[in-house]
């Protein structure tokens, strides 16, 4: 019997470190590759033991006149504005919805749902065609509204599931005491839906952070975002994977650390809530 | 002036009509208690008051003004909730100053007068602490100060002892009551224990269905209920119901149970009269019933045989559950009592007590 | 001490405005911009689109105008192979993605739902993958897969298998996508059936093992149905997510060799943003959209009879 149950916890242990190496081999990659030396970057066989070096991450945005610095400014500045927009318009119509009564519920759930499974690309011609027409294309306010696009129902819906947890008595409590509709909503309804306003915020962040497929067709080289850019690297010269790794990693460090400060909500996050998490 | 007037209110949800023509006339500095089963109405009346619902039929006047369309933050009110609904953001001093401060009274008033409200209610030393921070009896007491500090005409409360553990609503109620005198203001509280009802209210208003059953003092409630389901709310153990008949001859009006027949005294032979042959309810409350060997000096009335089912021992009294012909009932009895179960009792009904209902309608028969 | 009139009080009385009336207005005006960000940017697009799909557009050639043709975009669609044979790669990719990811996720979850002090920390681990632009994920892999210096590619030769193509050969480069994109999501679906495994009910499930002998009996006759809801929706998402690929495909291969791992996002690109062709890029994305509908609409009926059920 102990023999068995020994087997059982070699297996047990052995899957989860199995799982361990499988899933983390590749940020170890990318990180590694990103502190080696040019030469080691691209050796074969792959160097696995080598002195560090911060060159590439210097190369790429340290040297003077190196545009992916300016990449980097990009993103922040289209990711930022994207989410502070999405979160004022979307926030302020969640409160509503969750709120106050209105006959066309169904059709807004239904439009939050169908955004969320369009594909980017059929959403992304005719944008782009309008955009043309309006000369948005490769500015910073029009990456700001395409990326709205996705978005604010996101945070419409997230918000509103939110708002629907605080209890209504708080804010009536408020309207008693004193308030106005929207008084109730600010100094109440806001500060008690803060966590989640915060973690909605960092979804957005982050989604808008990564997205590819619209800053391909949307941006030139004024506003060209990091996932963009790095794709560059890789049709110019596939020699230099140490600096193409040091963007990757720069590209990925703060959205892992968002995630890891929100991890709580990300299941309702990335499902909208469809599961309860 | 602080009266409160409702004038044919009704409120429906949808189809569903939760208040139906409601009218009842609050008197300044009243304590009035709705009371009722739940989904009786009594919250969504007080609701009404305070204006987080909207009337949908007649109207709702506070002293003179009509205010079915008015913010509530402009009816001068103040609200104790269930819950307490304290802002869990804000500390216990921020939660009492929120409502003056969103009406701009200068921060030396507002310290005055939180701080005077903190005094009289003793949670002076709890000012900086969070409502997470509190326990249940502090929590309570710092909503009320949140309604008090705002000097209101009229205090509404939404059950705010059913939270708190039974030794802390006994001593709470009494501190409520002493509070209405000393602050004079109009009190609409709202119950679902009937106890708490009559132990508070100056007048009581009875709602079922949505629908006021009677209004009235505590006393009048007890010994005159309109209707049967008045009369089955109010008093514990509730008073016992036996389908019956009214008969007549001559001498003698008596009702006819299952297994019992009761004579009227005749005082009430006249007033009984037109209501002959009809088919009734019989009510007598459990206090009212007595074993014949313990009757007390000046009670008199009708003696009925009945068997012992169970016997509860309550301490200062005795609850015995009988069976009478088909029927149960119960009575209360005096503690001295020796009986067993199974064991054949007479009681005696104390007619002078007795009430009568009419079958159909439930109404009491005068 | 009655109020007299809340005299002390400053008055914060609404100017003449009545109460129903200001909260119809505040309900509103909170609303309001959403819905013309929405028309503006949802549905005035999709109307467009449908336009441009009814006409024959290049943008690179002008000369040619902007013809009205009709729906004869969407009956060269039918006949056009490379697009039937798009949408089999995506379907092919759907289904190898999904297939994998489930397996591999409720694997996963069945592993760690347990209460011990590996759990969180792993857990933090395995989401990571997730997080990570996808494009970092392509470009990584294409970089392990490298045909001649891939680290793939290293450990195969060294355990003597010799190094394989797998980018270049059409039978392993669709595999070799969805191999990325199981590594990014498997900890997706292992995540949310951790949640659901997490909400199962104890009673139920204490009673179930009374009844089983075997762990895999627990397994199939208890556990499962009771996910169901779970498993749906997990698919649900996933599919629709796998099919509307694009970012691994165009970094890791572009579509090719040839048209080995095109998918449908990949074939739209290339009409509207290779060839510039719009309106038959239009009714290609609008016969997507269709799929799409199709699919979502046939899960959601599904899961709403499963909830209506429970």
């Amino acid at each position: 019997m102990k023999a068995k149950k020994t087997l059982k916890y070699v297996a047990l242990g052995a899957a989860l470190i199995l799982t361990l190496i499988v899933w983390l081999f590749p940020l170890y990659w990318i990180v590694t590759t990103s502190i080696k030396t040019r030469l080691d970057a691209f050796a074969y066989p792959p160097v696995w033991v080598f002195s560090p070096t911060i060159e590439s991450y210097h190369e790429t945005f340290v040297v003077s006149q190196s545009p992916m610095t300016r990449f980097l400014m990009n993103s922040i500045i289209i990711s930022l504005g994207t989410t502070v927009l999405s979160m004022i318009v979307g926030t302020a119509a969640a409160y509503s919805l969750a709120r106050y009564q209105f006959r066309a519920k169904k059709h807004l759930i239904f439009w939050i749902l169908s955004t969320r499974m369009a594909p980017a690309i059929a959403v992304v011609l005719p944008i782009f065609l309008l955009m043309k027409r309006v000369a948005l294309i490769n500015t910073f306010p029009g990456m700001i509204l395409a990326y709205t696009t996705f978005n604010l129902p996101f945070v419409v819906w997230m918000m509103r599931g939110f708002f629907g947890e605080i209890s209504k008595e708080l804010e009536e409590a408020a309207l008693i005491d004193g308030a106005t509709p929207w008084k109730s909503f600010w100094l109440v309804g806001i500060p008690l839906a803060a966590p989640g306003l915060v973690a909605t915020a960092v979804f957005c962040f982050i989604f808008s952070w990564n997205e590819f497929l619209f800053a391909l067709v949307l941006t030139g080289i004024q506003t060209k975002t990091l996932p963009v850019a790095i794709t560059a690297f890789w049709s110019t010269s596939d020699l230099k994977w140490g600096q193409f790794m040091a963007t990757a990693v720069v590209m990925i460090a703060p959205v892992l650390a968002f995630a890891i400060a929100v991890q709580r909500y990300l299941v309702r996050g990335i499902t909208l809530g469809a599961v309860k998490g | 002036m602080a009266s409160v007037t409702y004038s044919h209110v009704t409120k429906r949800f949808g189809d569903f009509e939760a208040v139906k023509d409601l009218n009842i006339e609050i008197a300044d500095q009243e304590f009035l208690v709705f009371v009722g089963p739940s989904g009786c109405g009594k919250t969504t009346s007080l609701r009404l008051l305070a204006g987080l619902e909207d009337v949908s039929e007649g109207e709702l006047y506070i002293g003179d003004r009509m205010v079915n369309d008015v913010a509530p933050k402009d009816r001068n009110i103040a609200m104790v909730f269930q819950s307490y609904a304290l802002y869990p953001h804000l500390n216990v001093f921020d939660n009492l100053a929120f409502g003056l401060r969103l009406r701009n009274v200068d921060s030396a008033e507002i310290d005055r007068r939180v701080s005077l409200v903190a005094g009289q209610l003793e949670i002076g030393g709890l000012l900086r602490r969070k409502p997470a921070q509190l326990s249940g009896g502090q929590r309570q007491r710092v909503a009320l100060g949140r309604a008090i500090v705002r000097d209101p005409q009229v205090f509404l409360m939404d059950e705010p002892l059913s939270n708190l553990d039974a030794k802390l609503r006994v001593q709470t109620r009494a501190e409520l009551i002493k509070l209405h005198q000393r602050l004079g203001t109009t009190i609409i509280y709202v119950t679902h224990d009937q106890v708490e009802a009559m132990t508070m209210g100056s007048r009581i208003a009875v709602m079922n269905a949505g629908v006021l059953q009677q209004i009235d003092t505590p006393a009048n409630l007890y010994n005159s209920p309109n209707n049967q389901f008045v009369a089955r709310f109010i008093g514990n153990p509730a008073m016992n119901f036996f389908d019956a008949r009214l008969n007549g001859a001559i001498e003698e009006v008596s009702i006819e149970g299952p297994g019992f027949r009761l004579k009227i005294p005749p005082e009430m032979h006249a007033r009984l009269w037109q209501e002959l042959e009809r088919e009734i309810v019989f009510g007598i409350r459990p206090e009212d019933i007595y074993l014949s060997d313990r009757i007390p000096r000046d009670i008199a009335g009708e003696l009925v045989e009945a068997r012992v089912d169970v016997v509860e021992m309550v301490g200062n009294e005795i609850l015995l559950y009988l069976i009478l012909g088909e029927s149960g009932c119960i009575a209360r009895v005096d503690p001295r009592s020796k009986v067993h179960i199974g064991q054949s009792v007479q009681l005696l009904f104390n007619m002078a007590k007795m009430h009568l209902f009419d079958k159909e309608t439930g109404q009491a028969v005068r | 001490m009655s109020g007299a009139a809340g005299g002390q009080e400053n008055s914060t009385a609404t100017s003449a405005r009545v109460y129903s009336k200001q909260r119809n207005f505040f309900k509103w005006a909170m609303l309001l911009p959403t819905i013309i960000i929405l028309l503006i940017l949802t549905i005035y697009p999709l109307l467009y689109m449908v336009w441009t799909s009814l006409h024959s557009w290049n943008l690179t050639k002008p000369q040619y105008g902007y013809k009205f043709v009709g729906l004869h975009n969407f009956a060269t669609a039918l006949s056009d192979s490379r697009f039937l044979g798009s949408v089999l790669t995506s379907l092919t990719f759907v289904v190898l993605a999904v297939a994998f990811e489930l397996a591999l996720g409720f694997a996963l979850a069945l592993l760690l739902n347990r209460a011990r002090w590996y759990v969180a920390p792993m857990r933090l681990a395995l989401l990571l993958p997730m997080m990570v632009t996808p494009i970092v994920v392509g470009l990584v892999f294409l970089m392990m897969f490298n045909g001649t210096h891939g680290v793939f590619n290293f450990f195969l030769d060294s355990l003597g298998f010799g190094k394989i193509p797998f980018l270049a050969d059409p039978k392993t480069a669709l595999l070799a996508v969805v191999i990325a994109d199981v590594w990014q999501w498997t900890p997706f679906v292992m995540l949310i059936f951790m949640a659901g495994l997490a909400t199962l009910p104890d009673a139920v499930l204490e009673a179930g093992r009374t009844d089983c002998v075997s762990w895999f009996q627990e397994l199939w006759y208890i556990t499962l149905p009771l996910l169901k809801p779970v498993i749906l929706v997990t698919l649900l998402i996933r599919t629709i997510d796998a099919f509307r690929l694009f970012d691994l495909v165009y970094v890791m291969t572009k579509g090719g060799p040839g048209t080995a791992t095109e998918t449908l996002s990949m074939y739209i690109y290339v009409q509207g943003f290779d060839k510039f062709e719009m309106g038959y890029a239009s009714a290609l994305a609008i016969l997507m959209l269709v799929m799409v509908n199709i699919v979502a609409q046939f899960f959601i009926r599904t899961i709403y009879v499963e909830e209506s059920a429970a």
